[in-house]
């Protein structure tokens, strides 16, 4: 809350000082000073220079220690050494809000890791918050504070910028004029030293003046923080994000570039659509959605309606609606005769509604009205293409009044063409009406108003718990890493599955040849022996696996036959015994669920086909833990083999409750137990429906504390 | 004066370590521990010549004051064996007097002397020098630091008694965890009825068979771009990263503090591996790594190893790679004498010779 509570004086500064000012023209320092003059910032502005008395006719002070005033804001852009003792003197001075423009910190190198924690040690002295190094800064268009040495000024709006990338916020600003895009904020995020996405996320969350957040992100500090921060912001606001680094050459690019550690293109993904973030492709899409949900109301439903002037775009439009989960609202024959009555007899009055290429603005500005009295077209997509007769003016007034005077439905529109559509379209943006060349786009940012208005309208559903018994299974996991280990044997998994209410066949492991027999007799026969070793990946290819396993003649030379195969194959392998369990002959569907613990953002649930085929298959699906029944559920929907166990070709549905019973109990361990690192169960058996699941092969991993 | 002689019949069985332990045991009853190397290992060089680490180690740790020369008057060089050789067929008893004489001269200085022997009981076999015929000389039973194999302990009974020499028993070191209910299954009976006596076993240890980040510097050179504060870190083992991220992570996920041998060029796969438990970064070929990957490393405190051998070669060096024991290595020290005094009767070797 600290964090938060300073930064409202971030967003609400009354006084800046600028540890750097230049009178050189050349230097950053200048340009940052001159740009929060000629921004119009209201409040105190005061250049700190040690050999400078006065810079753009303001006084200029040695230290911030020789200001009287109180500061908000103290920005540095001074050589990266110098900041050590600016920021000593700012946590003297109380200043408790820092922008570091300054570089050569970490992204240059170890020594200026160094440097970079030292300087952050010293800020957390003072409870100071810092913005970058190695940023472009802070705009605040309401407060016309611009605090970056962008080229360009932006326009008010509410539109708020958050980018780990100074390019892309200077090239933001620039492209955004003439596409009259406002900013309520644009923030800088550059090493994230100190303040991160989720903090500025957190801010934003109560900025009257922001109305939908932009992210470009490399790289997410603490994951799970930003997830549970995101998923309060949704629900008061959009969040688009556009994550780069997602391609294995990309990530390393993006590893290389600002020091961030790019995480696994599955794990994002899986957290945005956790939290309901609309995720973007590319920046062009980035800002799209920004322009349409800077504007547009968010609809609930899926059911739009596409008005054209040409069938092939109306087709095209059409393509991208079915493919984004949109539908085309189905019109009742009365409305359809409405439509009728006043388009010319060749026009189509099915959805899509073709106006036909000689449409002057008078039918669209019919089609347009008859819509707003439909309760079931949610959003109106229009589409022109330029013909001879084609009204640009006229038909860009009917629309702007028609937005004017029907708020409540998102309008999109797609002016196809170049060259003369321009003034139109420029008419249209001025006015907050999103206007795109390409019918796509305007189909794809109304699939993202619709998927907002999911998240809205999506109620959090309560996560299950089991009755187990923690305390055993944390005794079993310390013992695992007493014994220095971080792989539990599979009897010990076992117990594990069990205590979470999960069904296996009777584990044991044998130490000697006759211990086994005894195991055996104990379960009855058959059974399987199977070789103990945390070291022993796939112990089916060194011959560790025997089964059928009948007689205690059998159960003898069997073990003795995996012993050897298994030293011979892989000589020196800690062996820990041999795993006696009970053979399974009933037969079943074999699913995989598997967890894997994503540095960001914690443990990775996946389920899918399983069976020795699943890393050739791929058909899987992910969620992050904790998941709730309808998450399990969707995940499991998302896969291939769910229409398998739905039942197929005169088979009978598996036991589909009982499987997702079993992935949240899964789903409780791991969240019981964060020390679990990786957790795979290939195959658990799904009977017919009532029967049950069955857990034949279970591998845990632990992760120790951080030493 | 009594004295034992702690013979193996392989390398690196423990002799040092076990010899360390029970002399700190007996120490601490009050007794006056001795030790003796009849035939040294210059296994490194102090002032122009060479030294055996063992001998000076326990010289160190148990205070004797004595000169390393009168704790272990010859000293075994590479060029050694061909020395002896030549001594033997000049004059056999060269060596053997020069030994019992040193011996001599110390032994009424202690109440207990733990005379170690070299790296194997038939080493310089050939020259009379070998543990059984010196035990004889220096008339001293003998202790058989084993693996717990039993058939290399019979052996070893039968070549000792064989050569009228005298067994005092056995004891296991490094057990690991499987093979404790065998020791206590099988191999106690067996070594009972053919007379062994058994003085205990002492379970594997991480720990002490653990090389250090240091000791894997001194193996392969190279150079250490982060961590030289994490010199004393353990490594438990070496693997190779040389397949996709997510394949080499499925193995070293189960892994604890291993080091890692990749190219520089991997920061994928490095990067992952930052998130387990690694404890040294060994980056083949001298390729320089992303300057990103040396920041993430050392906020992981995790030492970082540039080396000039290509990646094969630098797994086949980490595999010869042994831990080692110094007088400044108090923990270590310390834990090897808790572990004798709990799994080994160490009183009962003091009352038996």
């Amino acid at each position: 809350m600290l964090v938060l509570a300073q930064l409202d004086s971030f967003f609400n500064a009354n006084s800046v000082a600028i540890i750097g000012a230049s009178n050189d023209k050349r230097k950053i320092g200048y340009a940052i000073l001159k740009n929060i003059i000629d921004f119009g910032f209201q409040g105190d502005i005061i250049p700190v220079n040690l050999h400078e008395k006065e810079i753009l006719g303001l006084k200029c002070y040695p230290s911030v220690l020789a200001i009287e005033k109180e500061i908000d804001i103290a920005v540095f852009v001074v050589p990266a050494k110098v900041c050590i003792q600016a920021a000593k003197d700012c946590g003297e001075k109380g200043i408790k809000n820092i922008i570091v423009i300054s570089a050569a910190f970490k992204e240059i190198g170890i020594e200026g890791a160094r440097l970079e924690r030292k300087l952050f040690d010293i800020c957390k002295k003072y409870d100071i918050n810092v913005l970058g190094p190695n940023c472009v800064g802070f705009i605040d268009t309401q407060n016309k504070l611009n605090a970056s040495f962008t080229n360009v000024f932006p326009m008010p709006g509410n539109i708020a910028l958050i980018s780990q990338s100074g390019a892309i916020i200077t090239s933001t600003i620039d492209w955004s004029i003439p596409e009259y895009l406002g900013f309520s904020k644009i923030i800088s995020l550059g090493n994230k030293m100190d303040l991160n996405e989720t903090d500025f996320l957190e801010a934003l969350a109560n900025d009257p003046n922001t109305q939908v957040i932009l992210m470009y992100l490399e790289s997410i500090d603490e994951g799970e923080n930003f997830i549970e921060i995101a998923r309060k912001v949704i629900k008061t606001k959009p969040i688009v994000v556009l994550k780069a680094g997602v391609s294995d050459a990309g990530a390393r690019a993006a590893s290389s570039h600002t020091g961030a550690l790019a995480g696994s293109k599955i794990a994002y993904y899986t957290a945005f659509k956790k939290c309901g973030i609309i995720q973007a492709k590319c920046l062009e899409d980035l800002f799209n959605y920004g322009l349409v949900f800077s504007s547009q109301t968010c609809y609930v439903g899926d059911s739009i309606v596409i008005i054209t002037n040409a069938g092939g775009a109306g087709i095209l439009a059409t393509d991208a609606a079915e493919e984004l989960g949109l539908k085309l609202t189905a019109f009742s024959a009365e409305e359809a005769n409405q439509f009728r009555e006043k388009l010319p007899k060749g026009a189509a009055v099915h959805n899509p509604i073709d106006v036909l290429g000689d449409a002057g603005a008078d039918r669209y500005k019919f089609v347009l009205d008859q819509c707003s009295n439909i309760d079931a077209v949610k959003g109106i997509i229009v589409l022109m293409s330029p013909q001879a007769v084609t009204q640009f003016k006229e038909t860009t007034d009917a629309i702007i009044d028609f937005y004017s005077r029907v708020p409540e439905k998102p309008l999109i529109v797609s002016y196809l063409g170049g060259v003369s559509n321009k003034d139109a379209m420029n008419r249209l943006r001025k006015k907050g009406i999103p206007c795109f060349n390409f019918p796509q786009d305007a189909v794809q940012s109304m699939a993202g108003i619709y998927k907002y208005s999911c998240v809205l309208d999506k109620e959090i559903e309560k996560y299950e718990r089991f009755e187990v018994d923690y305390k055993l299974s944390e005794s079993i996991f310390r013992n695992v890493l007493n014994d220095n280990r971080l792989v539990l044997l599979e009897n010990e998994a076992i117990q594990i599955a069990t205590n979470y209410g999960l069904t296996a066949p009777k584990t044991a492991l044998a130490r000697t040849p006759d211990e086994a027999v005894e195991f055996a007799e104990e379960m009855g026969y058959p059974v399987v022996l199977k070789i103990s070793s945390p070291e022993i990946l796939h112990k089916s290819d060194l011959g560790g696996i025997i089964l059928n396993v009948s007689t205690p003649a059998e159960v003898k030379g069997s073990y003795n036959a995996i012993i050897r195969r298994v030293t011979k194959r892989m000589p020196g392998t800690k062996i820990y015994g041999i795993i006696v369990q009970k053979m399974i002959k009933k037969k079943g569907k074999e699913i995989i669920i598997g967890a894997h613990k994503d540095p960001q953002f914690g443990h990775l649930i996946m389920c899918g086909l399983g069976g020795i085929y699943v890393n050739f298959l791929e058909d899987v699906a992910f969620r992050l833990n904790p998941i709730t029944p309808q998450e399990a559920r969707e995940m499991l929907g998302e896969t291939k083999v769910f229409k398998l166990l739905k039942g197929v070709r005169g088979e009978p549905a598996s036991d589909i409750d009982k499987l997702i019973d079993a992935i949240l109990r899964i789903n409780q361990l791991l969240n019981d137990h964060p020390l679990i690192s990786e957790l795979d169960i290939n195959p658990i058996l799904v009977y017919p429906e009532k029967e049950g699941v069955n857990i034949l092969d279970m591998i845990i991993t632990l992760k120790r504390e951080e030493r | 004066m009594k004295s034992v002689y702690i013979v193996s019949y392989s390398p690196f069985s423990g002799k040092t370590a076990f010899a360390l332990g029970l002399a700190l045991c007996l120490k601490e009853e009050g007794i006056n521990v001795g030790y003796f190397k009849p035939i040294s290992v210059g296994t490194e060089v102090k002032l122009g010549r060479f030294v055996d680490r063992d001998v000076t180690l326990m010289k160190n740790v148990l205070g004797l004051n004595k000169k390393i020369a009168e704790l272990s008057p010859p000293i075994e060089t590479r060029i050694g064996t061909y020395t002896f050789g030549r001594r033997f067929l000049e004059d056999r008893d060269y060596y053997p007097n020069k030994i019992i004489n040193a011996y001599n001269k110390i032994k009424n200085d202690y109440d207990f002397i733990i005379i170690e022997g070299r790296h194997r009981i038939q080493s310089l076999f050939t020259y009379e020098l070998d543990a059984i015929t010196l035990s004889k000389a220096l008339d001293s039973k003998i202790l058989l630091v084993s693996n717990g194999i039993i058939d290399d302990v019979m052996l070893q009974k039968t070549l000792i008694e064989g050569m009228d020499a005298k067994l005092l028993g056995t004891l296991f070191n490094n057990v690991s965890l499987p093979m404790i209910s065998k020791i206590k299954g099988e191999l106690m009976p067996l070594m009972e009825r053919f007379n062994v006596k058994f003085y205990g076993y002492i379970p594997e240890n991480i720990e002490l068979i653990s090389p250090t980040v240091e000791e894997y510097q001194s193996a392969l050179g190279g150079q250490l771009l982060v961590g030289e504060k994490y010199l004393d870190k353990l490594v438990e083992s070496a693997h190779i990263g040389a397949m996709r991220t997510d394949s080499s992570l499925r193995i070293l996920n189960r892994h604890r503090n291993y080091a890692l041998i990749t190219g520089g060029d991997r920061s994928d796969l490095i990067y992952h591996a930052l998130e387990t438990d690694l404890a040294l970064l060994i980056l083949t070929g001298n390729f320089y790594p992303d300057v990103k990957i040396l920041i993430k490393a050392e906020e992981k405190k995790v030492p970082v190893l540039l080396v000039n051998h290509e990646t094969a070669v630098t797994y086949n060096i980490c595999w010869t790679v042994k831990a080692g024991l110094a007088p400044r290595h108090k923990d270590k020290i310390d834990l090897i004498k808790t572990l004798v005094k709990e799994h080994i009767k160490w009183k009962q070797i003091y009352d038996d010779v």
